[in-house]
């Protein structure tokens, strides 16, 4: 419990230490935001508007206060590219994100735990084998390359799925239903294209650990004691095995972000991943500073959750 | 089994090596320059003269991809070293112990906070997309994983016999740091090597993809990119050109690098796939 | 006069294990009787093949062994042909295994009371919950451990060695075998415990008429647990007598080396002699102790030793 708590304290100070890494990564990089901005062209006097609008004729100190003193009231800066508050459109954003990316988790979890358990069960078999030479296939390929290609059978080839976004552009809804079909047909492909890629890794880290499970000890000390195989398998095996799938999944959604940039811009998806990339595009800082600080904000909570699940569910942890 | 899978590591490498030498000299495959546009008057299919046709600027498809093995074997090389060079930290930290371990520690952590895709789009952003930047932002993000290995590893040697004994024979700390227990942790490094320089190339990949990478360098990520906007115009062999080159490297590597795992660590083969 | 019948016998078993590329007879030619209420002590170094014989009886052995030729008859039933359904039913039932270091032989996450009453309930289906914890308590107390109810409801982590080599034992005991196989039982505890955990399995030897066979490489714990010893080498018995008879007059000379090294151990011997652990592949047809052996003859290096039998009923396999 004091370890959660531990955990709880390094959440702001993480926080403070990435913003201030911003913080310098904004002001030693080369180039000057403000002219980029404003265009070329621009009379210096507008420059010397935009620059005290946004207090950068300030000392740096005073800056870095202002700034550090903003980003935790929540004002977190301001998009140059969407005129609007930098936290407002990245809140915007986010729920297309979660979306995806559990959509994309309730294939891939369910899935990859069943064929972790066939090949742990089959061990040696073809079909370990089989999903030994998947898993290894799918890990080396990236997800957005994998997305690209399912985007060109389905979409293009054989035009079955539409090309992206979130929904119809343009298409108006007899009601809520017809809607939610819309968005689900649009969810097919991105989330699919995650979904395999998660799904081996999934598969092996369920099989390796259920089948170090299966050589352990206590399930031989069990089986002596004629207990079935199949109680074996799932009470002692899976229940032992399903810690690591917890780890893994905490790292997917923890880094999640960085792992739906790609996928998002392929299928122009709007999300939170999209979203870097357009600011990118438009050199809009505050805005990708805004992204960077909330990534780490979102890992920190997610590793707390996991450590909390983790307390939850390991009796060692709990009590030992 | 041993035979076997000796000889699968063989003929990985072999591939491998095949790709590397395609990438050293490329002029021995094909004499068009990789980025030059204009060979045709816009998107053409493969044709015998351009085996993997052109894409809507006039350029050789096949050239860039030639090229592009060019620059994935650079990227990879050069950020692998990069975070190698680097995560020799993990095995100071992992000798020493004490403040500089837990300083190492700390610091692995921090850069665990924050995914790490993100901050090479933040850097290149910030920094320019210099083909040059791009390799030393990957290579640079890439260390603390490697160098928790090399700590893991440093600790597990360092109270074994033959360094005990370099220590009473009167080694200085570096030399045996250098001559005794870096060869004897690399194998289990290596594998862990092999599969940071696939990632390397991921990223360099992605980011070129996404418009952030050095325009005058002969990416496949780029040429991805490009294809996308071809397959609209009926030009599949843009985008799947690259693609499935891509996916070939990669694919070898990875399973060069579980090979390499088994064959390193082997008390781990009998339970991992 | 009652007559005692035969519990166990083990006939010319043969068992080999696949070690990288070569096989290997772990067990060669072995013959194994016991009574009913009856301790036999089997003595071995490590390697010797005794922990094999052990897994062998529940036929829970890893996976690269076979068993070749020989048979395992059990109150009349060779164990060895039947199906594995019918050999769950023994397990557990008829025989039962305690394992060497307790704590890898308890499922970590699991409490000590679900794992009890899992395997009561696998051994009498359909008991009541009640009567199943009744029992489960019951176990626990007949193994001596202070308060059984809360050791219910702990899990293995948070007991001491002793506590829970005891839980193994009641494991054990759960559905009243008729023999139990006590596999390394005290080597993972300390010397103090040890005692107490050996007079615990005779006390239960008695109070159940259970019969026990003790597996270890520790010759001062038998002397004081079982009536007769088995002596095994390499694979092979080489010497089967009484207890009494065995430490009076130690025929075969790795028997002698053995109670010469308790000697020292006991502190009444402080002559040394070299024992070097022979790395050779044990040969087929030879004495297989022949390196080792400071009686070897010349005809030991040209024959294969024979089993001979002594008017006392000691049996040795020598060439002298």
């Amino acid at each position: 419990m004091s370890y959660l708590i531990k955990r709880l304290i390094q959440i702001p100070l993480v926080v403070i230490l990435v913003v201030t890494f911003g913080f310098i990564l904004l002001k030693i990089s080369p180039g000057d935001p403000v002219s980029m901005f404003a265009g070329e062209g621009s009379t210096p006097e507008y420059l010397e508007m935009i620059r005290k609008a946004y207090g950068l004729d300030q000392p740096v100190s005073k800056q870095y206060t202002l700034y550090m003193l903003g980003i935790l009231k929540g004002n977190w800066g301001h998009s140059l590219s969407y005129d609007r508050p930098v936290l407002t459109v990245i809140m915007e954003r986010i729920p297309y994100t979660l979306l995806l990316s559990f959509a994309a988790f309730f294939i891939a979890v369910p899935l990859g735990i069943l064929l972790g358990v066939i090949a742990a069960m089959r061990r040696g078999s073809s079909i370990d084998s089989g999903v030994s030479g998947f898993s290894t296939f799918f890990n080396s390929v990236p997800a957005f390359i994998f997305g690209l290609i399912l985007l060109y059978v389905f979409a293009v080839y054989l035009k079955v799925l539409p090309l992206g976004g979130f929904q119809t552009v343009g298409a108006s809804f007899p009601n809520a239903a017809a809607q939610l079909l819309d968005v689900l047909i649009h969810l097919i492909l991105p989330s699919i294209s995650l979904a395999l890629i998660w799904m081996v890794g999934y598969a092996r880290v369920m099989r390796n650990t259920m089948v170090e499970a299966l050589l352990s000890d206590y399930v031989r000390a069990a089986v002596s004691r004629g207990i079935s195989r199949r109680r074996v398998i799932f009470r002692h095996a899976f229940r032992n095995s399903i810690l690591s799938v917890v780890t893994l999944a905490g790292v997917h959604v923890g880094y999640m972000i960085g792992g739906v940039i790609l996928t998002e811009t392929v299928f122009s998806w709007f999300g939170i991943g999209n979203l870097v990339v357009q600011a990118v595009s438009f050199r809009d800082y505050p805005l990708l500073m805004g992204i960077l600080f909330f990534s780490s904000i979102w890992v920190a909570l997610v590793n707390l959750l996991v450590d909390a699940v983790y307390v939850t569910i390991d009796p060692r942890v709990r009590l030992g | 089994m041993g035979k076997s899978l000796n000889r699968q590591i063989w003929i990985l490498g072999l591939v491998l090596a095949a790709l590397f030498f395609v990438g050293l000299f490329p002029s021995l495959v094909t004499t068009r320059e990789a980025l030059k546009s204009g060979y045709t008057a816009g998107l053409a299919a493969p044709t015998l003269s351009f085996p993997l046709g052109t894409d809507q600027l006039g350029r050789d498809v096949f050239a860039w991809v030639v090229n592009g093995t060019r620059v994935a074997f650079t990227v990879g090389t050069a950020c692998t070293l990069i975070s190698f060079l680097i995560a020799l930290l993990g095995m100071f930290a992992g000798y020493y112990g004490g403040k500089v371990d837990q300083v190492l520690m700390r610091v692995t952590d921090l850069t665990m906070a924050v995914p790490r895709f993100v901050l090479i789009v933040v850097f290149t952003t910030l920094l320019g997309s210099k083909f040059l930047n791009i390799i030393l932002i990957i290579g640079t993000l890439s260390w603390p994983t490697l160098a928790r290995i090399m700590r893991a590893e440093t600790l597990s040697l360092r109270e074994r016999e033959f360094v005990l004994s370099a220590r009473v024979a009167g080694s200085r700390s570096p030399d045996i740091l250098f001559f005794e227990i870096l060869p004897n942790i690399m194998p289990a490094v290596i594998p862990s090597l092999a599969l940071q320089f696939s990632y390397s190339i991921i990223d360099e990949i992605a980011i070129s993809f996404l418009g952030l990478g050095d325009p005058n360098v002969a990416s496949w990520g780029l040429l991805i990119s490009i294809g996308r906007q071809a397959v609209f115009a009926g030009g599949w062999w843009v985008l799947l050109s690259p693609c499935v080159i891509c996916i070939l490297l990669l694919v070898c590597l990875n399973l060069l690098a579980d090979r390499l795992n088994d064959q390193f660590n082997p008390k781990l083969r009998f339970i991992q796939l | 006069m009652t007559k005692v019948e035969t519990l166990l016998t083990i006939r010319d078993l043969e068992i080999e294990y696949q070690a990288a590329e070569a096989r290997i007879k772990a067990v060669d030619r072995v013959n194994i009787e016991m009574k009913a209420r009856e301790c036999v002590a089997l003595i071995g170094e490590s390697g010797s093949g005794k922990s094999t014989i052990a897994n062998a009886l529940l036929r829970i052995l890893p996976e690269n062994s076979a068993i070749g030729r020989g048979d395992i008859l059990f109150k009349g039933r060779s164990l060895l042909s039947l199906t594995e359904d019918e050999m769950r039913r023994i397990r557990g039932a008829d025989i039962s295994m305690v394992f060497q270091d307790p704590h890898s032989f308890l499922n970590p996450v699991l409490r000590i009371g679900d794992q009890l009453s899992e395997t009561i309930k696998t051994h009498s289906p359909g008991m009541e919950e009640r009567k199943v914890l009744e029992k489960a308590r019951e176990l626990l107390s007949v193994v001596r451990i202070p308060d059984p109810a809360q050791i219910l409801s702990r899990y293995p982590h948070q007991l001491s060695g002793g506590m829970a080599q005891r839980v193994g034992i009641a494991l054990a005991l759960s559905s009243n075998p008729a023999l139990i196989i006590a596999d390394e039982p005290t080597s993972a505890l300390d010397l103090t415990i040890q005692a107490q955990v050996l007079k615990l399995l005779k006390g239960l030897r008695d109070r159940f008429n259970l019969s026990i066979l003790l597996i270890t490489h520790d010759l001062s714990l038998v002397s004081n647990i079982a009536e007769r010893v088995y002596v095994m080498y390499s694979g092979q018995i080489v010497e089967e007598d009484q207890v009494d008879g065995l430490y009076r007059d130690p025929k075969h000379p790795y028997t002698v080396m053995l109670l010469e090294a308790v000697k020292k151990l006991q502190g009444t011997d402080t002559s040394y002699s070299a024992q070097a652990e022979s790395r050779e592949k044990p040969a087929e047809s030879r004495c297989r102790f022949l390196p080792r052996c400071p009686q070897a003859g010349e005809a030991c290096r040209s024959k294969a030793p024979e089993y001979m039998t002594f008017p006392s009923g000691k049996k040795i396999l020598c060439c002298q």
